[in-house]
C-alpha cells in the first residue's frame, strides 16, 4: 500500500507538495475548514477530511483536529507547508508521539531554531550577529536600547513572517511597541518572549536554502530577498546581484556552518542581513519556504522530495557536488491586496488567467469564480520565471506579468510592474527601503482609458458586489488617509505628483 | 469635465458612444469587462469606485478624481475589513492629531493601525476592546 502524506494546510503549497508526494509513489492527504470548502487544494489531494472552523485558530493551528485527521487517514507522514503549524514544536512533539513522521527537523533542533535568542547564541559561534538580547519587562526594554542605542527592533523570540516586529526610534515609541509587539507575539505565536537588536537601517536580506539529514549538510545557493514591505516579502530572486562570488561562498559556508552547530536535518533556510559587505546572522526558518521555488528552477532539486527523503530516513539523494546551479530565476508574490496600501482584499475572482510557457512557473490556488476567504494570507499566486541570466529574466517576468490576468479583486501585480520597471531593480542596487521611494509604472493610454471609464455614464457591473463590499468603496478613502500617516516607518506605494 | 488620472489632467467629454478627449474624437465600447478606444483594447481588472476611484487597467493603477476642492472629511471611521479590536487608545471627548493611532484591529494574521485622517475630538467610540466588527462597521465618530 503506498504511504499517505497528510499535507496540514491550505492553498498554493498543498498543491506543490501534493505534485512531489504523486511522483514519490507517496499518496497525497488534505485538511480543509469549512471556510475552505471551495479551495482548490482539496481537489489536488486524493483523501480530505473537514477539520471544521473559520479562523487560523479553530481550524489549520488545532492540533488535535490534524492528529485526529491524519490517524482516520492512515498518514505516515505530515507535511506542515509553511505558516501554521510548521514550525511549532509542540506540535512535532506531539506528531513524534503519536507516532507520525512530522517533516521537518527534530524537535530538538525545531526547539532551537524556534527559539531565536537561543539560535542567535548558538550561531554566534560560527557567524556574526546583531548586537541585541532577550527583554521581558518594559524596564530591560529601555536599558539595552539605551545601551545599544536608537532605533532598536523588537522581535517575538518564537517569531517569523514579520508578525510582533517593531522598529522604534525612541524610549516613548518603545513603551508603545513592547507592549503591541508582544500581544502580536502571544496572538501569533503563543509566546510573549521578544527581545531588542539593534536596527540596521537598509540592510539587503538575503537567505541560504539548506538541506540537511544527520550525516550531511549542503546549500543549494541564496535567495535575495530585500523587495519587501512591512517585513514581508514581495520578490526574490537568485543569485542575488548583489554577492560577489567570493561572499557567496562565505555566506553559503557561514549558513552550512551555522546549520551544523544546530545538527540541522531538513530543510531550511538561514538568513542573514547584508550591510556594506558584512553579513549579520539573523534567523533560522526550519519550514519550506514561500520563495523555495526559485532554487528549484536553477539547481533542478525538488526540495519537498529532499524533506520527504529525510524524513523518511532515506537520507539526502544529492551531495554538495551534485548541486550546479544554472541561470536566474525571479518570484513575484501575488497577494490579494489593494495595489496602494496593501490592505488585504479577500472577494470574489472573476477572471484568472495565469501566464504560461516556457521557463514560467505559477504556484496557485486560485481559478475563476472562486472566493477568496477573508480568514487567511492574503498570498494567491506565485509567478516565477526562469531564464538564462537577469536581463533576460526581468524582461520574462515583465512579459509574464502584463499578460497575468486577475479580475475583480486588486492584486500585487501592478506593484510588480512598477517594480520591475524600477532602474535600482534593472541595476540589481537595492535594499529593504526599495518600496519606499517607487513610482507607480502605468501608461498614457491607460491614463486616458481611465479618465473616459471614470465619466461614462453608467459604470462597468464589475462583480456583484454584496452589501459589505459596498460598504468597503465607502469606506475605502477614510482608509487611505488612516494608512497615509506621515513618518510612518511602514511605508505604502503613494502616488507622487 | 476635468479629470485627473495618476497626477494628469484630462478634459473629459462623452457624447454618445464618443468621448472628446481634450478636444480630440475617439470611439468608446465598453463591453462588461474591457473597453476598446479608438483601437486600442484595454480590460478591467478592477474598479473600486468613490472620489478619486482606483481603477487597476492592463495590470497597471490608475487613480482618478474629479478635479474639485477637497472638503468635507468624513466624520467617521469605518473599519476597513472584518476583524477584532484588539486595542483602544483613544475616548470620546479626546482632541486627536491626524496619524494618530486611534484603534488596532486584528485581521488576517495582521494587527492594523487605525490612526485619525483629521485632526478634531472624538465624538463616540462605537466599538469595545476583543470585539469582532465587520467590514464597513463605524469604529469611531468625529464631532
Amino acid at each position: 500500500m503506498l504511504k499517505k502524506v497528510l499535507i496540514a494546510n491550505r492553498g498554493e503549497i498543498v498543491i506543490r507538495v501534493a505534485k512531489t508526494c504523486r511522483k514519490l509513489d507517496l499518496r497525497p492527504c488534505g485538511i480543509y475548514s469549512d471556510a475552505d470548502k471551495d479551495s482548490l487544494h482539496i481537489r489536488h489531494c486524493e483523501e480530505v477530511l473537514s477539520i471544521g472552523g473559520y479562523s487560523p485558530s479553530e481550524s489549520y493551528l488545532r492540533m488535535d483536529k490534524i492528529i485526529n485527521a491524519a490517524q482516520k487517514l492512515g498518514c505516515d507522514f505530515i507535511h506542515p507547508g509553511y505558516g501554521f503549524l510548521s514550525e511549532n514544536l509542540e506540535f512535532s512533539e506531539l506528531c513524534k508521539k503519536e507516532g507520525i513522521i512530522f517533516v521537518g527537523p527534530s524537535p530538538e533542533v525545531m526547539k532551537l531554531s524556534g527559539d531565536k535568542v537561543r539560535a542567535r547564541k548558538v550561531a554566534s559561534k560560527v557567524a556574526s550577529i546583531v548586537e541585541g538580547d532577550e527583554v521581558s519587562k518594559v524596564s530591560n526594554a529601555l536599558d539595552l536600547a539605551n545601551k545599544i542605542g536608537y532605533p532598536v527592533i523588537l522581535k517575538a523570540a518564537k517569531g517569523g513572517g514579520g508578525r510582533g516586529l517593531r522598529i522604534v526610534t525612541s524610549a516613548d515609541e518603545l513603551k508603545v511597541a513592547f507592549a503591541s509587539s508582544r500581544n502580536e507575539a502571544i496572538m501569533s505565536f503563543g509566546s510573549d518572549r521578544v527581545y531588542i537588536e539593534k536596527y540596521i537601517q537598509n540592510p539587503r536580506h538575503i537567505e541560504v536554502q539548506i538541506v540537511g539529514d544527520d550525516s550531511n549538510i549542503i546549500h543549494l545557493g541564496e535567495r535575495e530577498c530585500s523587495v519587501q514591505r512591512r517585513n514581508q516579502k514581495l520578490i526574490e530572486e537568485t543569485p542575488s546581484p548583489a554577492l560577489t562570488n567570493e561572499a557567496r561562498e562565505k555566506i553559503t559556508n557561514t549558513a552550512i556552518a551555522v546549520m551544523k552547530e544546530m545538527r540541522y536535518n531538513n530543510a531550511g533556510t538561514v538568513e542573514f542581513l547584508f550591510k556594506e559587505d558584512n553579513f549579520y546572522f539573523m534567523e533560522v526558518n526550519s519550514r519550506i519556504q514561500v520563495e523555495h521555488a526559485i532554487t528549484e528552477e536553477v539547481t533542478g532539486i525538488d526540495i519537498v522530495a529532499e524533506q520527504l527523503h529525510i524524513s523518511s530516513g532515506e537520507g539526502l539523494s544529492i551531495k554538495q557536488e551534485d548541486v550546479n546551479s544554472r541561470g536566474h530565476a525571479i518570484e513575484c508574490r501575488i497577494n490579494a491586496e489593494h495595489p496602494i496600501n496593501f490592505v488585504p482584499f479577500p472577494g470574489m475572482v472573476k477572471h484568472f488567467v495565469p501566464t504560461i510557457g516556457k521557463g514560467i512557473r505559477v504556484d496557485t490556488f486560485l481559478y475563476s469564480g472562486y472566493s477568496i476567504p477573508p480568514f487567511y494570507d492574503s498570498l494567491v499566486a506565485k509567478l516565477i520565471c526562469t531564464g538564462e541570466n537577469r536581463g533576460d529574466t526581468i524582461r520574462m517576468m515583465k512579459e509574464a506579468l502584463f499578460s497575468f490576468r486577475i479580475s475583480g479583486i486588486p492584486t500585487t501585480i501592478p506593484f510588480h510592474i512598477s517594480a520591475l520597471s524600477d532602474n535600482r531593480f534593472l541595476d540589481g542596487n537595492y535594499d529593504t527601503s526599495f518600496i519606499n521611494e517607487l513610482r507607480p509604472f502605468s501608461s498614457k493610454n491607460g491614463e486616458v482609458a481611465a479618465a473616459i471609464l471614470f465619466q461614462l455614464p453608467k459604470k462597468v457591473h464589475f462583480q456583484k458586489k454584496s452589501e459589505e463590499e459596498d460598504l468597503w468603496m465607502k469606506s475605502r478613502f477614510d482608509w487611505t488617509h488612516i494608512f497615509d500617516p506621515d513618518g510612518s516607518p511602514q511605508s505604502s506605494l503613494r502616488w507622487n505628483k | 469635465m476635468k479629470i485627473e488620472v495618476n497626477g494628469t489632467n484630462y478634459d473629459i467629454d462623452i457624447i454618445g458612444d464618443k468621448a472628446l478627449v481634450n478636444g480630440k474624437e475617439m470611439s468608446v465600447n465598453l463591453n462588461e469587462d474591457e473597453i476598446k478606444i479608438g483601437d486600442d483594447f484595454f480590460r478591467l481588472d478592477f474598479v473600486e469606485e468613490g472620489q478619486p476611484s482606483l481603477m487597476i487597467i492592463n495590470g497597471m493603477t490608475y487613480v482618478v478624481s474629479r478635479r474639485l476642492a477637497d472638503n468635507a472629511l468624513s466624520k467617521e471611521i469605518k473599519s476597513p475589513m472584518s476583524g477584532k479590536i484588539v486595542g483602544i487608545f483613544t475616548k470620546a471627548g479626546s482632541e486627536v492629531k491626524k496619524g494618530q493611532l486611534l484603534v488596532i484591529l486584528e485581521a488576517m494574521k495582521m494587527e492594523n493601525q487605525i490612526k485619525s485622517h483629521l485632526n478634531g475630538s472624538i465624538k463616540e467610540i462605537k466599538v469595545s476592546k476583543d470585539q469582532s466588527v465587520k467590514m464597513g462597521q463605524v469604529l469611531v465618530t468625529f464631532e
